[in-house]
């Protein structure tokens, strides 16, 4: 009864503050970017429940009692790639106000690459939904199916009494599936990216923190660490598993598929995971965000979805849990462990992780349908119009990912295909990005050649697994499936350099790439900045905390401050500046970029804004705000 | 060799050549200019980044 408390409970926050700051989504740049506004932290924290996806909990505390702690491992080797992200391609996409991963491609290629792109990331992103829709089903069947009373809420008994189908549809897979994709849509309908990352914040908060302590409660409950570390065999101490054994975690195949190529993949080319960082409310706060990330806050959920499996691995040796298979590890000791209303704290974790992943992807693929598509077909329109469509098509993709829930749920080879789909489109999109901004003789005709090429090579490598085998690195397996992202890389690599050295096209040599590769990031920041190069070689400065006036009869246009508030910020006329609430824990809720006019001639403490930024900013009479310079 | 060492050494000798490189590509192309102060701090940062991951993975292979 606790546990369905909690759970209830747990629904009623998300959705009602989802909902919520749904007031603050008043653009389709709040939509999908929430504003651009967010600090560090916030956006850091809300992207560690993103990362910690719908299967984390299920399947790292599988790798737990099976490896032991190299279950960490994927989770503590991005940092290889991580200046690529920081100093390159972050900078790149936001000081272009780029929307999309696609919308770079035509800038930097031409349309073609651009619609490529358009279809590899949606039957990507959208088969992406179905499996995580999937995945949610079995693991909400696990907690579901032996608990009436969750059964009740998730309202699975009413479905079971209503429609039997004869057994074909699992309600108990299927019910809570649906339900928790509703409630997702239903807050991404109403905030977007905003909604998004205030409840991922809450969301990445609670699965840290009941991961961790679920951790603690069972090393306590082996009894204490000395036994619980001594108990473990040594292979399952060490950080990393066996260099090629075994064959399906492997720690060469963890470390090309997931380290290297993974890597990219994810923090560069999701969509999702983009948007995340483009909310940040510069790219300073970006660079931090992601730091934050990768240094901390990933090691620490890596033992939060692990920790149980290296617990269970105690209890299963010593014969105190027994599991039919390693899958249900997490469940079972939760259950075992876990007092009442404990386990529903559990229960509510595993939710936050999967629908914080699910809103992201949904978020996601409805840029794309819009930045990509809707915006090149209707152009021209007011942003009002693509708001609304970006509304209605994340509930058209919602509907559509549940749609996919029993399909691939009954037919199994178009789940598996799926699944093999995106592991063929991440490595050459990886190349083809990595070369586009290294290198800016790289044609628009090799870019669709390394796409093709890549892909290509891939699907070949499904069906003539010993493609792979030369670069296996002697693991012995027949489908080499972690490896074959790393064959993948390397045929597209190939390609791209040919095509870079024997074929450099005319158009390509002749377009202006200003801001689109890494020689010219500092001429984008001067772009973005407002045209001040000046404000590109300083550090970023904060003024103190000021007071406002409200221009409400227009006389002033956007914000003036004082001269010498100017200068200590290394700012002029015509830059872009960031005003926020001076009140550092709303992480950018109450804020907004605006151009800076003249300088007044008033106090200098005093701050003039615009009615206009009054309202986009979403600020309050009677605070004080801080200014910073944008770059 | 200790198959934990030839894993260690492995991911972080080729790990490391790849970080470098990007870092080399980075500095060749004007992306950071280590003249600016902002972009020095990033550059050591991300070295010790490195060099933190590898010492505690170190450590913690040694111990076991």
């Amino acid at each position: 009864m606790l546990d369905a408390i909690v759970v209830l409970l747990y629904f009623t926050l998300i959705v009602g503050v989802g909902v919520w700051v749904g007031k603050f989504s008043k653009t389709t740049s709040d939509f999908f970017f929430g504003g651009r506004r967010f600090s560090w932290w916030l956006v850091g924290m809300s992207c560690v429940a993103t990362l910690v996806g719908s299967y984390s909990f299920i399947q790292y505390s599988q790798l737990g009692v099976n490896y032991g702690m190299s279950s960490m491992a994927a989770y503590t080797n991005d940092w290889y790639m991580l200046p690529i992200f920081i100093l390159a391609w972050l900078p790149i996409i936001y000081y272009n106000n780029i929307k999309s991963v696609p919308e770079y491609f035509e800038r930097r290629f031409n349309r073609t690459v651009r619609q490529m792109v358009i279809v590899m990331l949606l039957i990507y992103l959208i088969g992406y939904i179905g499996i995580n829709l999937l995945t949610i089903g079995v693991a909400m069947k696990s907690i579901v199916a032996g608990n009436p009373l969750l059964q009740t809420i998730f309202g699975v008994r009413v479905f079971e009494k209503m429609w039997s189908m004869g057994g074909l549809l699992d309600w108990n897979l299927l019910v809570p599936a649906i339900v928790i994709a509703i409630l997702s849509g239903l807050y991404l309908h109403a905030g977007g990216q905003t909604s998004v990352i205030i409840t991922d914040l809450l969301q990445g908060f609670l699965l840290l923190a009941v991961g961790l302590s679920v951790v603690v409660i069972g090393i306590y409950y082996v009894g204490g660490f000395s036994t619980f570390w001594s108990g473990l065999p040594t292979a399952h101490k060490l950080p990393f598993s066996g260099f090629n054994e075994p064959a399906k975690y492997s720690a060469v195949g963890v470390f090309w598929a997931d380290g290297i190529i993974g890597s990219v993949s994810f923090y560069c080319i999701n969509q999702g995971m983009l948007m995340r960082f483009l909310s940040a409310r510069s790219v300073h706060d970006g660079r931090k965000a992601i730091i934050f990330v990768i240094a901390l806050l990933m090691p620490f959920a890596a033992i939060a979805v692990g920790g149980v499996g290296w617990v269970g691995k105690i209890l299963v040796d010593t014969g105190a849990l027994e599991i039919a298979s390693s899958k249900e590890v997490f469940i079972r000791v939760a259950q075992l462990i876990c007092a009442p209303g404990i386990y529903g704290f559990v229960v509510a974790a595993v939710i936050a992780a999967l629908m914080s992943t699910l809103d992201t992807l949904i978020a996601a693929a409805s840029a794309i349908v819009v930045n990509d598509i809707v915006r090149p077909a209707f152009p021209g329109k007011e942003d009002g119009y693509y708001l609304k469509q970006a509304k209605r098509i994340s509930l058209v993709i919602t509907a559509f990912g549940i749609f996919l829930i029993p399909v691939f749920d009954q037919f199994n080879s178009i789940f598996r295909a799926l699944t093999h789909f995106t592991a063929m489109v991440m490595p050459p999109l990886v190349v083809v990005t990595l070369v586009s901004i290294f290198f800016k003789k790289f044609s628009s005709r090799g870019a669709f050649w390394t796409l093709i090429i890549g892909s290509a090579a891939l699907l070949l490598s499904v069906f003539f697994p010993v493609l792979v085998k030369p670069i296996a690195q002697g693991i012995q397996s027949e489908s080499f499936s972690m490896m074959r992202s790393l064959f993948g890389a390397i045929v597209s690599a190939i390609v791209a350099m040919i095509f870079l050295i024997f074929n450099q096209d005319k158009d390509t040599l002749e377009k202006d790439l200003t801001g689109l590769t890494m020689h010219t990031i500092d001429e984008a920041a001067i772009q973005y900045s407002g045209g001040s190069a000046k404000s590109v070689d300083k550090l970023a400065f904060s003024s103190d905390a000021l007071s406002y006036e409200v221009d409400w009869k227009d006389a002033y246009k956007d914000i003036h401050l004082s001269n010498s508030v100017m200068e200590k910020l290394g700012v002029e006329t015509g830059d872009l500046v960031f005003i926020t609430d001076e009140r550092w824990w709303l992480g950018g809720l109450r804020s907004t970029h605006a151009i800076l006019s003249d300088p007044h001639d008033q106090a200098d403490n005093m701050v003039i804004i615009s009615k206009e930024i009054f309202d986009r900013g979403n600020f309050l009479p009677d605070c004080k705000l801080k200014i910073e310079n944008a770059i | 060799m200790d198959d934990r060492w030839f894993t260690f050494f492995y991911q972080y000798g080729i790990g490391s050549a790849i970080f470098c490189a990007l870092m080399f590509l980075l500095l060749k192309t004007k992306a950071i200019k280590l003249k600016r102060t902002y972009d020095r701090r990033i550059f050591y940062l991300l070295i010790a980044g490195l060099v933190s991951f590898m010492f505690i993975h170190g450590t913690w292979s040694l111990i076991v």
